[in-house]
């Protein structure tokens, strides 16, 4: 049964989603990124955001993969095949590096996509370095996620604990 | 007085080394320390590893009155490991990273003499594979060695901590680091590599104590000329250099198959560190990216000039990406001390599907007119070999839960796989016993010449293992596999045993809460002490294993004990902060109570008795 408050944050949710939507189609202006090291502007190549999901997220920040099974699946496989298991551990849950799944993160924003999407792209202080492609391995440019593939590896990683990130 | 040291030691050495060629050994500071049994002047007390004291003043009948003398709080946290380095008048204190070094002054109130902050960049954390850790120091020629994590071996003076000498041995950037305790032997620094988890291609090095240049460098994969194997590697067993050991059962690598030992199996072959990387390997021809890590503790043979050493696991986890039986990792080395060239290796887990390193100390003890080298492999298996040429003498699982093997072969050393734990990529092998981490793990076991028998401490913990595509990218890490570890059948994560090592049957067997992770001692008053992840130093009794004394320390123990003498006092010691392989995690991972403590959950009781991170200490007790 929904309550009156339930039904007023619903309504309250929507109309923040159809004001977003207006404000994105009026500006047309795509989300800005900051790497998570110390805030400065981080440039993205808008050729390489090259999927209904990533545009999507470029334009709007929002990760349209999240609950997506497929996606998830997608998703836990790069996690194994880039090693993410060695530090952050095999349900993304901590090892030798922070947990993953929240309520709370090593940085405050990984709590949002757009967050955590920008400190896995650029990489942090604090030991992990950059995984976006072109950015992951200074010998081989094609070496590192494409945004397609760090948005299901986000869902995956979303998927292991209650914050959706959207 | 300097130069009457020199003189005795010198004397001693030629004494009871008519074999050797007559070289000056430079360390002879260091020898001569050794015979004293006040000193503790390696990091497991003497070149044997036998970690046994001749002091026996605290004994069975006041162990109970053993109460705390001092403690010194190193100001770092996460795990210690190790021992520190006991000299004359002077203890020498090392610290997990960044790697801080203690001069304390024993005829002074422990007081700092000198101390030494190693400025390492903080982004090598991020490459270790498991904690912070530091094994300990060396000291020899006047000088305290201190392998850095950043890959730096340092040389130090003794007296005033100022630097004499430095050298680069690893690079982080590739993610190769450093944990293990330099060795100091003879005229010679021996150090390691890690990065198995990085595809690192690893070593032993041993540099010249006098300036840090290298003597000589051991490979653990690639052509015999890298490996320094020459012509009568393995001369009195042949079969320990098989092309292959296995045949392939239900086509081998891949899902549903497995490996049968081939029964007669040809010997005598030559570079096998790159022949038995069968094509195709994940990168390259699997062995320049091939692991085999080096960071034990190293015992030696004057009479031989054999060090000992193991290898650690090949690069990458996923074995269905590098078949092959995967030389030399895996590997029990003797190599001459002088030239680095071995004289005998033999593989413990070929093909390894389990990340069985076998990096696990070797014990050198004698018996009637033999030495032997005993070691208790992480494969769940304890090793007896005649330490001269290598003959296997003895194979026993040091506990039935053992799962993976039936037993070994002692001719060929090669063990029965049983085709129920055998690892495929995306297939979750389920109850592989033992763990990743082993029977036994870094933490080394000790012997008494007094009772004939070892000490080992013991993990009692299982595992699923689920090996996966991964790929290799330079100084990131490469791991291929995904793991989850729980206590093993009898309940516990651990225990504590003896064991006669001619036999290696279990003579007594004490369990605990959690996996022992600290190193054992024994003393020549038939006393054995060794430390808990649940905070206690335990003495028990030698013979039978009764609890006699413990005391509850401020973390868990991952270090060894340790005794020295001091002004006819005679003091056990061990340090104290929680971490290693089985603590990191706990280290890192509380920031959320949803947080399992990754691959090491079934630890996550530790939380119940260590603050996160642990703190670290030195603990010294006395009667």
């Amino acid at each position: 049964m929904l309550g009156n408050k339930a039904l007023k944050s619903t309504l309250l949710v929507s109309m923040l989603s159809l004001a977003s939507v207006v404000f994105s189609a009026q500006s047309n202006a795509a989300q800005t990124f900051v790497t998570t090291q110390d805030g400065s502007p981080l440039t993205i190549p808008a050729e390489l955001f090259d999927t209904s999901a990533a545009k999507e997220f470029l334009e709007t920040g929002k990760n349209i993969y999240i609950g997506n099974a497929e996606a998830q699946a997608r998703g836990h496989k790069i996690f194994n095949l880039y090693s993410c298991t060695q530090c952050h551990g095999p349900e993304a849950k901590g090892q030798v590096g922070p947990g993953l799944i929240g309520p709370t993160f090593r940085y405050d924003k990984d709590a949002t996509n757009k967050g955590m999407f920008e400190t896995v792209w650029h990489g942090t202080n604090g030991g992990m370095g950059a995984k976006g492609i072109g950015l992951m391995d200074a010998t081989d440019a094609s070496n590192g996620l494409t945004p397609d593939e760090l948005l299901k590896v986000i869902s995956w990683i979303r998927a292991q604990g209650g914050v959706t990130g959207n | 007085m300097q130069v009457n040291k020199i003189k005795l030691a010198l004397g001693l050495v030629a004494g009871f080394t008519l074999a050797m060629p007559m070289l000056a050994s430079a360390a002879a500071d260091q020898e001569a320390a050794m015979k004293d049994a006040n000193n503790w002047a390696g990091p497991r007390g003497n070149y044997t590893n036998q970690a046994y004291s001749q002091l026996g003043q605290i004994n069975k009948g006041n162990v109970k009155n053993l109460k705390a003398a001092w403690t010194f709080a190193t100001g770092v946290n996460r795990g210690h490991e190790g021992s520190p380095v006991v000299v004359g008048n002077m203890m020498y204190v090392h610290t997990a990273f960044p790697n801080n070094v203690y001069a304390l002054n024993l005829d002074d109130n422990q007081k700092i003499v000198w101390s030494y902050f190693p400025k390492q960049d903080p982004s090598v954390q991020a490459v270790l594979c498991c904690d912070n850790v530091s094994r300990g120091l060396g000291y020899g020629d006047g000088k305290i060695f201190l392998q850095q994590n950043d890959g730096t071996l340092i040389a130090l003076d003794a007296k005033t901590g100022s630097k004499v000498w430095d050298v680069k041995n690893v690079d982080p950037k590739v993610g190769a680091t450093n944990t293990n305790a330099p060795h100091v032997i003879k005229d010679k620094v021996l150090t390691g590599c890690s990065g198995a988890e990085f595809g690192v291609r690893c070593f032993i090095a041993a540099y010249n104590i006098k300036d840090g240049s290298l003597a000589w460098k051991a490979f653990s994969t690639g052509s015999d000329k890298d490996v320094l194997i020459g012509d009568d590697f393995n001369k009195a067993n042949p079969q320990y250099s098989a092309l292959s050991v296995y045949q392939d059962v239900n086509g081998g690598n891949k899902q549903g198959g497995s490996f049968a030992a081939i029964k007669d199996i040809k010997g005598g072959e030559k570079e096998l560190g790159t022949r038995t990387w069968l094509k195709p390997q994940a990168v390259k021809d699997g062995w320049q990216n091939g692991g085999g890590s080096v960071w034990g503790w190293w015992p030696y043979d004057a009479r031989t000039n054999l060090v000992y050493y193991g290898t650690g696991n090949p690069s990458v986890w996923n074995p269905d990406v590098r078949p092959g039986d995967n030389k030399w990792s895996m590997t029990i080395f003797a190599r001459d001390l002088d030239t680095g060239i071995a004289k005998w290796g033999m593989q413990m887990t070929p093909h390894d599907e389990w990340d069985y390193d076998g990096i696990n100390e070797v014990i050198l003890f004698d018996k009637g007119a033999k030495t032997y080298a005993w070691h208790h492999d992480r494969n769940g298996f304890i090793y007896t070999w005649d330490a001269k040429d290598g003959t296997l003498v003895s194979a026993e699982k040091v506990h039935p839960f053992v799962n993976w093997a039936s037993g070994v072969d002692l001719k060929t050393g090669v063990p029965a796989k049983l085709a129920t734990a055998s690892t495929h990529q995306d297939y979750n092998a389920k109850g592989v016993c033992p763990a990743a981490l082993g029977t036994k793990d870094q933490q080394p076991a000790a012997y008494s010449p007094k009772t004939g028998l070892m000490y080992t401490p013991l993990n009692h913990v299982c595992m699923t293992y689920e090996p996966v595509e991964s790929k290799y990218v330079a100084g990131q890490p490469w791991v291929g596999a995904t793991l989850t570890m729980f206590a093993g059948p009898d309940g516990v994560m651990g225990g504590f045993g003896a064991y006669d090592p001619m036999t290696n049957k279990k003579v007594w067997y004490n369990k605990e809460k959690f996996s022992a992770w600290g190193g054992a001692l024994t003393t020549a008053s038939n006393l054995v002490f060794y430390g808990t992840l649940d905070r206690w130093l335990k003495a028990v009794d030698a013979q039978s294993g009764k609890e006699l004394w413990k005391f509850q320390v401020g973390s868990g123990v991952i270090g060894n004990a340790f005794t020295y003498g001091h002004k006819g006092k005679q003091y056990v010691g061990t340090l104290s902060g929680i971490g290693g392989w089985a603590g990191v995690a706990m280290n890192l991972g509380m920031t959320n109570p949803t947080d399992a403590l990754g691959a090491a959950g079934g630890y996550a009781e530790l939380t119940k008795y260590n603050a996160a991170p642990g703190g670290g200490a030195l603990n010294v007790f006395s009667l």
